[in-house]
């Protein structure tokens, strides 16, 4: 399970663990005699025998076309059909030549498709273990009006890794479920940014909700970047 | 025009047209954009690990194969449930009624990780499933958007005067306590975007 660190609203904070639910595939695909199936990606063209290499090979759809026909370029009968194992990813300029020095630009669109801004790319660290804990902002949304205010993509549970967190924890999840709100939890010295968990991952809001029964409770951190607004 | 789902609760049913939630739609998007020293625009590709043969988009093709190593043909797979029952084929829910039921809560809702939003389009007025969400908060239907094994969760929920589908899978936390900490897994997250959050 993943680390965060994490302030309560005395602005004690710990370093707690926190993961996703992920529910099992409950369907397998099977052969008539009751054998499993197996999945493999296999090549079907190397760059050399895709429609842009062979475009600028022959100059014109029509010779390609014909090209095509007669010579069979697109097909490499010692290698397609090859079953392929792991990749790299690489870039190549339009060359098809790997380049190993490139300028790194960020281009920010409107909803209209339209430019908005560009500007030298920028690495974005993670921020949920780093100096300055995960805050409690003060602000919070009663859960009746939180729910249909944002789309929460993903959900983590936050849970204790000792006693001494346990109690930490707890005590959060006891006064959101007395006063049945979401906390909007922020990153950063100023307490004001986004959550980041991991390097160039995107940008989210928090909410942090919790419920109890009895001795044990449930914190879960709600994320969302995307408010529920009407499109039509 | 587009195909709608029909649901029902109770005695109440209407049709819908289900058109999706794009964030880009909402708050535009961002691109990586690489150049090389001639400022020309470079593109990723994938490299073997013969390290030399490099293969673009639609270079690489998906297979089955059986135990030997052949062929087959997807058509003639048979989908089973972990016991080795045979699986039930779900229809879309353009094909059949899609039952609501108010039987989950807000709860249930939030412990839901969301795949995709439609906005709900009507032809004629909203104003009973409004009547109804307002009640119900939330409505609750398994969703298919073509016939699977495995359908997903979907709760129907309003803001103001519209009303979306929001799809996912439904999570089951356990509650944490002292001698047992809940066990999660862990996640990765692709690098995205960095758009302004303009929620706020």
């Amino acid at each position: 399970m993943r680390k965060i660190k994490i302030a309560n609203v005395q602005k004690r904070d710990a370093e707690i663990v926190f993961g996703g639910l992920f529910r099992k595939p409950v369907v397998q695909y099977k052969l008539q005699d009751g054998t499993t199936a197996r999945n493999i990606k296999v090549l079907k063209s190397d760059l050399k025998r895709q429609y842009d290499a062979l475009f600028n090979e022959y100059g014109s759809d029509e010779s390609l076309s014909k090209g095509i026909l007669e010579e069979d370029p697109e097909i490499d009968l010692n290698n397609v059909g090859k079953i392929i194992g792991t990749t790299q990813k690489v870039l190549i300029n339009p060359d098809n030549k790997p380049v190993y020095k490139v300028k790194i630009t960020e281009v920010i669109y409107n909803v209209d498709g339209s430019i908005k801004d560009e500007k030298p790319f920028t690495t974005r660290n993670q921020n949920i273990l780093s100096d300055y804990p995960i805050s409690w902002t003060g602000k919070q949304i009663p859960i009746d009006e939180a729910y249909n205010k944002f789309i929460f993509a993903k959900k983590y549970q936050l849970t204790h890794n000792n006693g001494l967190t346990f109690d930490f924890l707890f005590a959060m999840a006891k006064e959101l479920h007395g006063k049945k709100v979401m906390m909007l939890l922020a990153a950063g010295a100023k307490g004001n940014e986004p959550l980041i968990f991991q390097e160039n991952g995107r940008p989210y809001r928090a909410f942090l909700e919790g419920r109890i029964i009895d001795e044990s409770y449930l914190l879960i951190m709600h994320i969302s970047n995307l408010e529920l607004k009407p499109i039509l | 025009m587009a195909r709608e789902p029909r649901f029902v609760f109770k005695e109440a049913a209407f049709n819908a047209a289900l058109v999706k939630v794009d964030r880009n739609k909402v708050y535009g998007w961002s691109e990586i954009k690489y150049e090389d020293s001639n400022q020309q625009i470079c593109s990723f590709i994938n490299m073997l690990d013969d390290g030399k043969t490099m293969v673009g988009t639609g270079g690489i093709a998906l297979k089955s194969i059986d135990e030997l190593g052949d062929e087959i043909d997807k058509s003639t797979l048979i989908a089973k449930y972990m016991d080795d029952t045979d699986a039930v084929l779900y229809p879309s829910v353009f094909d059949v009624d899609t039952v609501l039921s108010n039987d989950k809560s807000i709860s249930d809702y939030l412990s839901m990780d969301v795949k995709s939003v439609y906005q709900l389009q009507f032809s004629e007025s909203n104003e009973s499933i409004l009547e109804l969400l307002k009640i119900h908060k939330v409505l609750y239907f398994s969703f298919n958007y073509r016939a699977g094994y495995d359908p997903d969760d979907a709760f129907l929920l309003h803001q103001g005067d519209n009303i979306f589908a929001v799809i996912g899978r439904l999570t089951n936390f356990s509650y944490s306590s002292l001698e047992i900490p809940s066990v999660l897994d862990d996640e990765t997250e692709e690098a995205g975007d960095d758009l302004d959050f303009n929620m706020f």
